[in-house]
């Protein structure tokens, strides 16, 4: 179902109350394309803003749309969607096959490629085993990964999924990140709701930022690291000679900080953390210090998510 | 800090829109979902109990074929059943049992979201579930008609006649009318409803039992009276019971001319018309707040 273009999903001022409890405040945003995390504490708002994204709910104000088009007012589009929730429930009374392939049928896929199609669902889920027991019986990692089949069985090209690594086992959880990082690579636009930043993190950068009912940030998280001043990033560099690097990037306009840790670290502290890693090639060349090794200290998702929600 | 790095388009979408593509076929959607539902309440325990519950009629009549043969002949006990067992009793309990949560199960337990998040017309969804619903309960319930008539003709081979063979016939047509008023009817409280088997009950043995007797225009106002309006009740000879007399004295101090058949057929499609219609609005404008 892969088109030329990634499906775009675009929430204009979009705001859900319940009476007087406001779930979602005013939020715009445009997604298209790759894996975007929707990040956000437990009662943030993520789950209902991720309920109204996949037209679930209807938005209290403002719209939601899929390429241009309502997507609760025009169920075909369904056809080019797949919804992973994050409830775990599943009509117990199905066998694993017969849930499938009622979803594959449903999903528009005709009836005699419906076996195969469900047959390669299970096998890449490892569910064939499984295929012919009720779901009644099954575990929570099993079921999580028959929510992630169903949500694949008709090849959509945008896919949302609600907290999917919940009660996998380590091994289970790896292979879908690395699932869905692919289905990224592969054109589909798969927001992915969670409140686990590694998780997030080893599955993409890209990342819309909710909290408290209002959407913080939206983005990679390297460029939204480096619009918070506040917090100026901490970059580490290993080097043989760190005093006279740390003497030469005290000088640079970018560097607010720097100072020596051990015998061979050099920590600078930068606002601007792109521009100095664009500019720090040409500074080495020009003091001719060698660099071994540069990380960022404070780039990674928990820190900025700490950051902008300041908790 | 509570600045927003990046500030998200605020500007309306106005992209041109490509043409949406087009939802599954209203009777493939239906079929398939008609199918997995009647495959759902086929295995659900609460079809056994409704199973035991219709074979009490049967058993009854058995017992008394085998301990006391002659106290109740079959022009009684038929019409006695048809009118006390299945039109007031069994009829109303297993569309309730089966059509209530047709709309409300899955709702509740946050299993619709599987349906919903597929490219299938909301009313094909709510159709596909009713009709499982109806046929269910149609069938189990013309399944222990068939077997009391069964017992009847084993048992009392020599008294069965005409006017019982008709009331049969009429109680089956009764059935298939009567489960479709009260499935679709029930299955509209299932989706607009959060407790619809409280409102199934208050109808039916509020309302419905409270009403149906009322010997004045009102108790037409009930599924029961065009139900039992749709059989000819055999004259019972000299067997009048003093609340029959008493009803007989009423009907004929108010002088209130019989509502004719066809006017209860066309009410109780009538009902179940407006009740599918209702179920299907209610279920459109439905927020899948529970994530199901």
């Amino acid at each position: 179902m892969i088109g030329s273009a990634p499906a775009r999903l675009q929430a204009h001022e979009v705001g859900k109350w319940f009476g007087e409890v406001v779930a979602v405040g005013s939020c715009s945003l445009e997604v298209g394309g790759g894996v975007i995390g929707l990040l956000g504490q437990n009662g943030a708002g993520k789950t209902t803003l991720f309920k109204l994204l996949a037209g679930l709910i209807t938005p209290s104000r403002g719209q939601v749309r899929l390429d241009g088009l309502p997507l609760r007012e025009h169920v075909g589009l369904y056809r080019r969607v797949g919804f992973c929730p994050e409830s775990d429930a599943l009509p117990g009374w199905y066998t694993g096959r017969e849930f499938l392939s009622m979803l594959v049928r449903l999903a528009g896929v005709e009836r005699a490629r419906v076996r195969p199609r469900v047959d390669e669902l299970l096998e890449r889920f490892e569910l064939t085993d499984a295929a012919n027991r009720r779901l009644g019986g099954y575990s929570k990692g099993m079921r999580q990964k028959l929510k992630l089949a169903q949500a694949l069985a008709h090849d959509p090209d945008i896919l949302f999924m609600d907290e999917p690594l919940n009660g996998m086992d380590p091994v289970s959880r790896h292979q879908a990140i690395e699932a869905i990082r692919r289905l990224g690579e592969e054109g589909r636009t798969v927001l992915v709701s969670s409140h686990i930043l590694p998780e997030v993190e080893e599955m993409t950068r890209s990342i819309i930022l909710i909290h408290r009912s209002k959407v913080l940030a939206e983005g990679d998280v390297t460029e939204i690291r480096d619009l918070i001043p506040e917090y100026p990033t901490v970059v580490s560099l290993r080097c043989p000679r760190p005093r006279e690097l740390a003497a030469f990037l005290v000088r640079q306009e970018r560097v607010m900080g720097v100072h020596c840790e051990g015998e061979d670290r050099v920590i600078v502290r930068t606002e601007q953390a792109l521009a100095f890693y664009r500019a720090l090639p040409q500074w080495l060349l020009d003091s001719e210090l060698a660099v071994e090794e540069i990380h960022t200290l404070d780039d990674d998702l928990e820190s900025v998510f700490a950051y902008l929600t300041e908790e | 800090m509570n600045q927003r790095p990046r500030p998200a388009p605020a500007s309306a979408p106005t992209a041109a829109a490509a043409p949406a593509p087009a939802p599954l076929g209203d009777a493939l959607a239906v079929g398939v979902v008609a199918g997995a539902t009647w495959r759902e309440l086929a295995r659900r325990r609460r079809l056994l109990s409704l199973g035991f519950l219709l074979l009490l009629p049967v058993l009854l009549l058995i017992s008394l074929r085998i301990f006391a043969p002659e106290s109740t002949p079959p022009q009684v006990a038929l019409p006695l059943l048809a009118r006390y067992v299945y039109i007031w009793f069994l009829l109303p309990i297993t569309a309730m049992a089966v059509g209530a949560p047709a709309i409300a199960e899955p709702i509740a337990e946050g299993t619709l979201v599987y349906f919903w998040t597929r490219p299938l017309r909301r009313h094909a969804l709510y159709l596909g579930r009713i009709l499982a619903a109806t046929i269910v309960s149609c069938g189990l319930v013309l399944l222990s008609q068939t077997a009391v008539f069964a017992v009847l003709l084993a048992g009392w081979t020599e008294a069965i006649d005409l006017e019982l063979v008709r009331l049969h016939v009429e109680m089956t047509f009764v059935t298939l009318l009567g489960t479709l008023a009260y499935t679709t009817l029930f299955g509209a409280f299932g989706a607009g409803l959060k407790r619809p088997m409280v409102a199934s009950v208050l109808v039916t043995f509020g309302w419905e039992w409270l009403v149906a007797d009322i010997p004045q225009r009102i108790q037409e106002w009930t599924l029961q009276f065009h139900l039992r309006n749709l059989v000819h009740w055999p004259e019972q000879e000299g067997t009048q019971t003093l609340d029959q007399t008493i009803r007989e004295l009423i009907n004929q101090a108010l002088q209130r001319e019989a509502v004719p058949a066809w006017q209860s057929v066309a009410t109780l499609l009538a009902i179940s018309l407006v009740a599918t219609v209702a179920g299907v609005l209610l279920l459109r404008r439905r927020q899948l707040d529970r994530q199901g």
